[in-house]
């Protein structure tokens, strides 16, 4: 369906969003450092949805699923994939119209598809937060989550932010009619192969037949003990990267078929309590 | 003057089921409101589209008129004490009415208060008319945005309060009523609407169909016609059209292509890939087989019907895909296979893992056949089917479509040899799944069926879960409504208390982590599916007086309980009936006053009325309780009655002597004693 206006590769979809969103007024900040599941989980949404002040950021976030890994087998099952992330405080009252706007920015004109903005409530039990909005349809395609934050670590958002989150390998698959992301193209004569076969390959066997177990199970027990250290010492931002390093560390003995059911209920009970013990620090608020 | 009134909430797109409500609600809602300010209607309409609740009243006055009403108080002798003072009960009179004592009136004896509400424009009640519509629309899920506090269903950007031409002033959140509307995204994204009988038309011509059913059979219509192109018929098995219609504003009907590779596929499998998510429409030949083709319902530009088709092919293709990777995935494994993964999967994290549910459903089947002497391959069918009966949840084709557990496990059964009445029986077991579809049509699929619900209801409440109100996230009134659907079309007999103990003690062998023991368990679990056996009464027409006549009778056999309600409901006018419920009534009044005897001793008789009672129950009680038609035990019960009446016709029961009397009062609770396997007569209002 290309035309000539899209976007022909994976970056420049990539430079496109980020101009497109930077244009509007979001700060453009960048992947975070630490292992995340969903761009969600980046601090710049998670922590920044919190409290009242204004904010408005996009960012590119390599997401990271240990469980997805399909050794560079499955046509876009993924361990190590991309999210655009788009969160703004409050939520602007056009905000529908920008996003058909940054479709247009990648060559997605809504006049000549089918874009339709379909129920799909979120909710992330281990962030204690949840949110209402939409999965947008692309000619039948789910191609984003719309999101407007109701609740965070446990607490109510106030003001609301709403979140944008393109599933970028679909998006460029589409733009560039290709029906496996390896065989995108990244950049003019690289595909999306060239960049990260190799690497899938070897993180699928790292995550499903190499990493240590024992060792991910003290790593999780230190990055909790520590989680608690830095609350203790009044740094809710350096604790919050101890609830992610948790998180990594459970999605990757999940991975390697370490926990048991019963287990499994316990770490998840686990992270959700570090989460919202950080959310009240962040905001200075008593946790009830 | 009078004219139409128009309120137009626009919307980010809405929730279908928020639409539903929508449509029910806001026309009533605005008529109610509007009435309460005497402004009623002549009628209202409601419009509702994915973008938008609209609400048109007709012949709404630009005035409120004035009214005087008179209100009548407390008598002119209570108004004003000795000392002509004013009392408390004038005084509270006249401030209920805005006014002070002694602008009362005095009417035939009556303190009166004489209120005249002065005129009032339409216009000062447009605000309260936006509030009151959108706290009226009971949404299934609100949220907060941008700034504001307001709860709604999604985020309300325009705002029209119309009165004929006129805008009335109003306001939502930081949006002020106007004339803007929003038409359909491509064609026509605002305008203004000059009067609100050009409101419909308008939009009309900007894209947006605004009444639901022109929507609808707009789509019925192209449906017909796309698919008669195909030489076949549509067909929506899903019922995914009810919510199609509100996602459209401006339906069009675009075909594409299934290749010929997938159409290999089973056919559940193809329809639940097409109406699933995707919500599109399969078409069948005349041949009864389905055509490589779909039909899907757009809201786009004709201009963009190739790259609308060739987006919409692609991703069914995809889902296709999936769908014949998993199939070929999970038939290398087989079902066995299967069936050994499921200690891996939580059921619920009190109630253990699949495997632990699949050991109590196993146990329960059994339990079940022998309560109802069900042998032969009719048992071990539903045991083996138990054994199976979760483990397609462990296939990776129920991974990408969870609609097909149940008929899954039925194919991979059959593939695997099973025998067929344990094949049918694994899909069986979630049947019925609402009311008034179709039963387990087998013995076994029926025995499965009712361990499911049994386990399922037990366990849950056992957990200290029970539905309130409109919640009920485990589906337990579903649930026991399929206990009670089954056994009455299996003519079984059930003994809940000993069911739920059963069901609970495997829970309990299981070390679960249960909340409430088996008495409180029973206590919640024995009333709530005999409510359910209520309920379908209550809708044959039973009425609740004769079911709670009924529950008297202490039986905790759904049938046996609903036997007896439609007994007694059918005896209603039985002369009878009424005999016994008068002999009944007579006994239960003195009987729950009085000290009764521990035992009745004949020697304290003095009058013969008491031993020919005491002789009837005697012989007429055990003829009652052994009666297996409550019809006829409605009619041996009958027989009694006129020993009790000899009683109170011929005898005091309350004597003067304390012994003579606890007798008497012992002897009318055995009277009692009898009647009482035929309901709780007392219940029923004569």
């Amino acid at each position: 369906m290309s035309t000539d206006l899209a976007a022909k590769t994976f970056q420049d979809l990539i430079l496109r969003l980020q101009a497109f969103w930077a244009a509007e007024g979001c700060a453009i900040v960048q992947p975070y450092h630490t292992e995340v599941g969903a761009g969600t989980m980046n601090p710049a949404t998670i922590l920044r949805c919190l409290g009242p002040e204004p904010w408005s950021t996009a960012y590119v976030e390599p997401s990271i699923r240990p469980t997805d890994g399909r050794y560079a087998e499955n046509p876009y099952r993924l361990q190590h994939y991309y999210q655009f992330q788009v969160l703004i405080k409050p939520s602007p009252a056009d905000i529908q119209e920008s996003y058909l706007r940054s479709l247009a920015a990648i060559g997605i004109e809504a006049a000549a598809h089918d874009i339709r903005f379909v129920e799909d409530n979120w909710e992330a039990p281990t962030l204690g937060a949840w949110g209402t909005g939409w999965e947008v349809w692309l000619d039948g395609m789910e191609v984003t989550q719309f999101t407007y934050f109701q609740q965070a670590g446990g607490i109510d958002c106030d003001p609301i932010s709403v979140e944008i989150t393109y599933g970028l390998e679909r998006l460029a698959m589409y733009l560039q009619g290709v029906d496996s992301c390896w065989d995108l193209q990244w950049a003019p004569g690289i595909t999306y192969a060239d960049v990260h076969a190799r690497g899938e390959r070897e993180w699928s066997a790292y995550n499903f037949e190499v990493a240590d177990v024992p060792g991910l199970v003290r790593a999780f027990d230190h990055h909790e003990a520590e989680c608690g250290r830095c609350l203790e010492a009044g740094l809710p931002v350096p604790a919050y990267d101890q609830v992610l390093k948790c998180s990594h560390a459970f999605n990757q003995l999940d991975a390697r078929g370490a926990i048991s059911v019963t287990e499994r209920v316990a770490y998840i009970g686990r992270v959700r309590a570090l989460a919202r013990a950080v959310s009240h620090a962040y905001l200075g608020i008593e946790l009830s | 003057m009078t004219q139409s009134l128009l309120i137009e909430l626009g919307c980010e797109e809405l929730p279908a089921n928020a639409c539903r409500v929508a449509e029910r609600e806001a026309g009533p809602t605005i008529e109610k409101l509007l009435a309460d300010r005497r402004l009623a209607p002549t009628s209202v309409e409601t419009f509702v589209t994915p973008r938008r609740i609209a609400v048109i009243a007709e012949g709404v006055p630009s005035e409120a008129p004035a009214e005087t009403l008179t209100h009548t108080g407390p008598p002119e002798k209570a108004a004003k004490d000795d000392a002509g003072t004013w009392t408390k009960a004038a005084e509270g009179f006249a401030r209920k009415h805005g006014l002070t004592p002694e602008q009362l009136e005095v009417r035939d004896g009556l303190m009166t208060a004489t209120v005249t509400s002065p005129a009032e424009p339409l216009a000062a009640h447009a605000q309260a008319l936006v509030d009151g519509l959108i706290e009226g629309l009971q949404m299934p899920k609100n949220m907060r945005w941008g700034t504001g506090t307001l709860r709604f269903s999604r985020p309300i950007r325009t705002l029209i309060v119309m009165h004929g031409d006129t805008v009335l002033p109003a306001e939502v959140q930081g949006v002020q009523s106007g004339r803007i509307t929003r038409g359909h995204r491509l064609l026509r994204p605002e305008f203004e609407v000059t009067s609100v009988d050009d409101w419909a038309v308008d939009l009309g011509g900007a894209g947006v169909g605004v009444r639901t059913a022109d929507r609808r059979e707009v789509i019925e219509a192209l449906l017909l016609s796309s698919a008669k192109a195909h030489d076949a018929t549509w067909e929506d098995p899903a019922n995914v059209l009810n919510e199609v219609v509100y996602l459209v504003e401006w339906p069009r009907v675009l075909d594409g292509s299934i290749s010929e590779r997938h159409l290999a596929l089973p056919e559940r499998v193809l329809i639940t890939a097409m109406q699933s998510h995707q919500r599109y429409l399969p078409l069948r030949g005349a041949t009864g087989t389905l055509r490589p083709a779909f039909l899907t319902v757009v809201n786009s530009h004709p201009d963009a019907d190739a790259t609308v088709r060739a987006g919409n092919e692609r991703v069914l293709a995809g889902r296709l895909d999936d769908a014949v990777f998993s199939l070929e995935k999970d038939r290398a494994r087989g079902i066995e296979a299967m069936a050994e993964e499921l200690g891996r999967i939580t059921f619920h994290q009190r109630l253990g893992t699949l495997a632990d549910r699949t050991a109590r459903l196993m146990a329960l089947v059994e339990i079940l056949a022998d309560a109802a002497g069900i042998a032969g391959d009719d048992r071990a069918h539903a045991v083996e089917a138990a054994r199976l009966a979760k483990a397609d949840l462990a296939s990776t084709l129920v991974g990408e479509f969870a609609e097909l557990q149940g008929e899954t496990g039925m194919e991979y059964a059959r593939a695997a040899g099973k025998p067929e009445g344990v094949a049918v029986a694994i899909r069986e077991q979630y049947q019925p799944d609402g009311a008034g579809r179709p039963l387990p049509e087998t013995v076994p699929g029926a025995l499965l069926a009712l361990a499911d619900r049994f386990d399922q209801l037990v366990g849950v409440v056992a957990i200290g879960e029970r539905p309130t109100g409109s919640r009920d996230p485990y589906a337990l009134r579903r649930a026991a409504a399929g206990i009670v659907e089954i056994q009455a079309r299996y003519g079984l007999t059930l003994d809940l208390p000993h069911l739920v103990a059963q069901a609970h003690a495997l829970l309990v062998g299981q070390s679960a982590d249960l909340e409430l023991d088996l008495e409180a368990t029973q206590e919640i679990v024995v009333p709530f599916i005999l409510d359910r056996v209520d309920q379908a009464l209550g809708d044959a027409g039973v009425p609740v007086d004769v079911q709670r006549a009924a529950r008297g009778a202490g039986s905790v056999d759904p049938a046996r309980h609903a036997a007896i309600a439609r007994a007694l409901h059918a005896a209603a006018d039985a002369p009878e009936l009424a005999a016994t419920h008068a002999a009944v009534t007579r006994c239960s009044r003195i009987a729950e006053k009085e000290q009764a005897a521990d035992a009745l001793d004949a020697a304290l008789f003095q009058e013969s009325a008491e031993t020919t009672l005491s002789e009837a129950i005697a012989a007429i009680g055990p003829r009652i309780a052994a009666e297996q038609d409550p019809a006829a035990a409605l009619r041996i019960a009958a027989e009694l009655a006129p020993a009790v009446d000899g009683l109170f016709d011929g005898v005091m029961v309350l004597a003067d002597d304390p012994h003579v009397r606890a007798n008497r009062v012992r002897l009318l609770r055995d009277a009692l004693a009898a009647f009482a396997p035929v309901g709780d007569l007392t219940q029923l209002q004569r």
